[in-house]
């Protein structure tokens, strides 16, 4: 199944260095050295076995906005699964790029009425503190502009996890039924006695899905679900009675941040990673692969329980994931 | 043709902003390329003005009006009427557009091109659009010191869409190199203002349009310096069977200083002498006549037509449609063609004549049929004519040796190796494919060579021969030994169905055969008694269909049906016209059949010379063959089977080996019942 997703914005807000992190797996530092995109770039990423993402990363110079907007107008948002729109936190252009984005919403709502529309306000670190007042300001204005489509906005930046946060939310629109892999995933984490299963795709090491339903929950948001708009990940939130283990709320984007990051360094001296065991004060977890395309994280927090039993728990439950993996993406 | 430069309609420089994007620079001369104009904005009050990317500093137009977009107010341009989305303007970045001349075309139908992404930069990229080409060289320079890390630039030709644009090429490359080692030095590009880089467009359009040279200087260190070279393209290989015609008089132009070779061989082209022989006449290295030959074809002062000969055939071209309707066609075909002394035919009638010719049909039987004769039809310049207008084509015959399988054969004393068999009898199949019985009385005899080469073939069903009797009832050439069912040819007496109806050439060449094995026997034996055979309808298609052996032919007095007039005719017109002089029938072995009874003139022959001078000649069953008596050549060159391909045709061959198509012919029947397998001719 192929999924197209837009990658949109003003010229120099980020898209291109997005996609060299999260899928070409390079490190941040590296992407100051990329150039600028010349019109459409088109990737081919294979998420999950079969789920297939079409990424177009389109340039953001006028000439070539003023081209998708009007000679492109059909290529381009036809058939869009997912838009991205990433605004730079520290544009002196605000005006130009709500207008452009304003066009390109049309644009999408006219030719892709059932897309996803994720609006990410980048480069957040440049962004003098409090940074959550100015994201929430941001963000109004966004909504704004925007009338009344569904948008999820997110503050993101290439330095800290909260770029995997935003595209974790992104993908997991993508993945048809999370809720399945949801319910097994609880299902091991019982027969565990875990606290916490979560399923990472392998190569992104994006969340896909995890067990728990809690309010620091990778996906939904901590108000309903109906307005759809995320609580950003700069507020802090503080441990709610569902999370006895005061788990970090960010955490899964942190681990998504950290593996990837030790991967990068594992291929650097030739050396592949296979998986992780920790065995800490105050919990265990191990961190294997579960099917050819998902990595699995067991976080154990009763101290009895040896990270060999977790290993053969999870051996005998890849074959379960590998047929779920099958039917969660197929048509 | 070489010497007309096509005239530079437009040339820009290009670049990539970073916040506008591919965009041109400045070009010469000014608004012919025109740039999309953005939809001007209406909701959103603007910040400080970003200035239109279109716009190359203007002095003249006034500070633009505040918005995301600007318009440009433009004489000759669609005003803007309606604010919609996806309505855009396209015009001049300025407000001149100089010359009256229209725009040629819009900068975003090949934007994309002109800055490219880094697959096409540092080549080479040429883009059309309607009526127009675009030939740039992009170029990608990476630099720390750059927004966004790294250079972009185009320097751009705009021609005709149908332009010549070959001699250009290096021009576009080198100005690419030169700025591209500016920028780098100095950043000279990136740097300085677009008031430079206009003065150096300005100067390479009107210098390489009016001088098709110029030196640009660009800093105190650099300049460009250019010159352009009219290109002509490298000519085809020139091989030996080749015929060079000279277009102009190149006899007058020779001067003093010229290469000797070229200067001896010039005077040998004369439309009728193909290239090796050139060589002997001229008396040149072949190696060297070929150099001399490429040269003048370099030049375009000779093209090449193909040796005339009257096994040749031809066929019309699609070009026929409208060439035949060109008034230098009609008019000159007459004079050209007609022999002095005749009236000239009118063209319907030459165009008839033409029509009349396909593949399949030799020149001579076109001849024949259409008595081309009576009308005083030079039919060499005839078809030379038709070849060097286009429209006629020459039809090549490739012969193919295709290797098969061998039927057993019931009873083959005769093996490959060259032993003479001590029995008597042998079974000796003709070159037609017949099994004879022969005894073989004189091993040095001609008859010997046929043994050798006769093998193990297996032949089409044919007619035995009787070799009782004076008569040789000869089967027709199955066409290049095919393979046959095996049927016993143990008896030689029995009568087969004959595949096909032979020629006069093959008849007479079968006799002589039979003559020969006969010749041991009696002697006496006429060559007019071996005509008798049954006709049969041809079931082959992959032969030859009529092999004419035209002049060649000897004059046969004797009774060879309907085609003896005519050959002489033909042989008396064709000697008067082939200005191949005859061969002397002593130092070579005759290409065709001699019989040996009649007294022969040795034929003027509108083919291929084999020059008294040339290397020797295969020895031929090791008979000198110093008389006129002497026996066919009998043995094909060995050589001549690994070109049996499909490759190569009956000309090369021919020149190659030095043999006349009916020589050739033979050989490849011979080939074709010698060996396991047959040759067909693919004709092309």
């Amino acid at each position: 199944m192929k999924k197209k997703v837009l990658l949109m914005g003003a010229s120099g807000s980020g898209k291109t260095s997005m996609r060299s992190l999260i899928f070409s797996n390079n490190p941040a530092s590296s992407t100051a050295r990329l150039g600028a995109t010349i019109d459409v770039e088109q990737n081919h990423v294979r998420f999950l076995g079969d789920l297939i993402l079409n990424l177009w990363d389109c340039g953001g110079q006028d000439a070539f906005m003023d081209s998708y907007l009007t000679t492109q107008r059909s290529t381009i948002f036809q058939h869009v699964g997912v838009m991205i729109y990433v605004f730079d936190a520290e544009t002196g252009q605000m005006n130009k790029d709500l207008e452009y984005y304003r066009d390109c919403l049309d644009g999408l709502t006219h030719y892709s009425p059932e897309a996803a529309v994720f609006l990410l306000v980048h480069k957040m670190d440049l962004v003098q503190e409090p940074k959550t007042t100015m994201f929430e300001k941001k963000r109004e204005v966004l909504q704004k502009a925007t009338g009344d489509v569904t948008i999820t906005v997110f503050g993101t930046s290439i330095y800290d996890e909260s770029l995997y946060r935003a595209w974790s939310s992104i993908v997991h629109t993508l993945i048809p039924n999370a809720a399945v892999l949801n319910k097994h995933l609880n299902i091991v984490a019982a027969a565990c006695s875990a606290t916490e299963v979560i399923l990472f795709e392998r190569t992104t090491f994006l969340v896909i899905a995890t067990s728990t339903s809690s309010t620091s929950s990778p996906f939904s948001s901590s108000t309903s679900s109906s307005t759809s708009i995320s609580s950003p990940t700069y507020t802090s939130s503080s441990p709610s009675a569902s999370d006895p283990h005061q788990m970090h709320p960010k955490r899964y984007e942190r681990t998504s941040e950290l593996i990837k990051a030790f991967k990068w360094s594992c291929s650097r001296v030739r050396e592949e990673f296979h998986s992780l065991e920790m065995d800490m004060y105050d919990f265990t977890a191990v961190l294997d692969e579960m099917t050819r395309n998902t990595y699995v994280m067991v976080v154990v927090h009763d101290p009895t329980i040896e990270t060999a039993a977790i290993k053969l728990n999870i051996r005998m439950a890849r074959k379960k994931f590998e047929e779920l993996q099958g039917d969660s993406i197929g048509a | 043709m070489g010497t007309f430069l096509p005239r530079i309609q437009s040339v820009f420089y290009a670049g990539f902003d970073v916040t506008a994007g591919p965009k041109i620079i400045c070009q010469v001369p000014e608004g012919l390329i025109t740039v999309p104009q953005p939809v001007p904005s209406s909701t959103f009050p603007s910040l400080p003005p970003t200035p239109s990317s279109e716009s190359a500093p203007s002095p003249s137009l006034p500070p633009l009006p505040a918005s995301r977009n600007s318009n440009l107010s433009l004489p000759a341009v669609v005003p803007l009427t309606d604010i919609r989305p996806n309505y855009r303007n396209f015009s001049s970045p300025q407000g001149k557009i100089s010359n009256n001349q229209a725009p040629l075309f819009n900068f975003e139908e090949v934007s994309k091109l002109v800055i490219p992404g880094p697959a096409l930069c540092g080549r080479l990229v040429i883009c059309s659009t309607k009526r127009h080409r675009v030939m740039g060289f992009p170029s990608l320079l990476r630099g720390e010191k750059y927004p966004r890390n790294f250079f972009r630039f185009n320097l751009c030709f705009v021609f005709e869409r149908t332009a010549d644009l070959s001699c250009y090429e290096p021009i576009v490359r080198k100005i690419s190199r030169v700025l591209a080692s500016c920028e780098e030095e100095s950043g000279f590009l990136s740097v300085s203002d677009h008031v430079a880089i206009h003065a150096i467009l300005e100067q390479l359009y009107e210098d390489l349009n009016s001088y098709s040279e110029t030196s640009i200087p660009i800093d105190q260190f650099n300049s460009i310096e250019l010159k352009i070279f009219p290109f002509y393209p490298n000519p085809p290989a020139v091989k030996d069977w080749m015929v060079p015609v000279a277009l102009i008089n190149l006899v007058r132009r020779i001067e003093d200083n010229w290469d000797l070779t070229m200067a001896k061989v010039c005077r040998y082209i004369d439309g009728v002498n193909h290239v090796s022989r050139i060589a002997h006449l001229a008396d040149c290295d072949i190696k060297l006549t070929r150099e001399a030959i490429s040269h003048l074809l370099y030049y375009q002062v000779i093209m090449t037509i193909d040796i005339f000969q009257y096994s040749n055939m031809y066929t019309l071209r699609k070009s026929i449609q409208w060439l035949a309707d060109e008034a230098h066609v009609k008019e000159e075909c007459g004079p050209y063609s007609t022999k002095p002394g005749f009236p000239l035919p009118d063209w319907p009638k030459l165009l008839h004549l033409y029509s009349r010719m396909k593949p399949g049909r030799t020149v001579l039987e076109w001849m024949e049929e259409y008595n081309v004769q009576e009308l005083g039809v030079d039919v060499r310049r005839f078809t030379s004519f038709g070849v060097i207008k286009g429209f006629l084509r020459r039809v090549h015959r490739y012969p193919i040796f295709l290797p098969g399988p061998s039927k057993t054969i019931t009873q083959s004393p005769t093996s490959d190796d060259n032993t003479i068999s001590t029995t008597n009898l042998k079974r000796v199949r003709s070159f037609t494919g017949m099994s004879l019985e022969l005894p073989i009385q004189s091993p040095e005899s001609p008859p010997l060579g046929q043994h050798l080469l006769r093998g193990r073939a297996t032949h089409t069903a044919i007619p035995a021969i009787s070799l009782s009797s004076d008569q040789a009832t000869s089967a027709p050439a199955t066409p290049r030994g095919r393979i046959n069912p095996t049927t016993s040819n143990a008896d030689a007496n029995e009568p087969y169905s004959r595949p096909r109806r032979p020629s006069a050439a093959e008849r007479i060449l079968e006799s002589v055969r039979n003559r020969d094995q006969n010749l041991t026997r009696s002697p006496a034996s006429s060559r007019t008694s071996r005509i008798n055979y049954s006709s049969e309808p041809s079931s082959v298609s992959t032969v030859v269909p009529g092999i004419v052996d035209t002049a060649n032919t000897p004059k046969e007095k004797s009774n060879t049906p309907m085609q003896n007039p005519r050959m002489e005719l033909g042989l008396a017109a064709s000697r008067r016209q082939s200005l191949i002089p005859p061969m002397p029938a002593t130092n070579v072995p005759p290409n065709s059949p001699n019989i040996p009874r009649l007294a022969l003139n040795p034929p003027p022959r509108p083919r291929i010379e084999r020059s008294p001078s040339a290397p020797t000649t295969r020895v031929y069953n090791g008979i000198a063959a110093k008389s006129v008596l002497a026996p066919v050549p009998l043995e094909y060159p060995t050589d001549l089977m690994e070109l049996l391909d499909g490759e190569h045709h009956a000309d090369e061959l021919a020149v190659k080996f030095e043999a006349g198509w009916p020589l050739l012919e033979d050989w490849l029947r011979r080939i074709g019942e010698g060996h396991n397998g047959r040759v067909l001719i693919i004709y092309r």
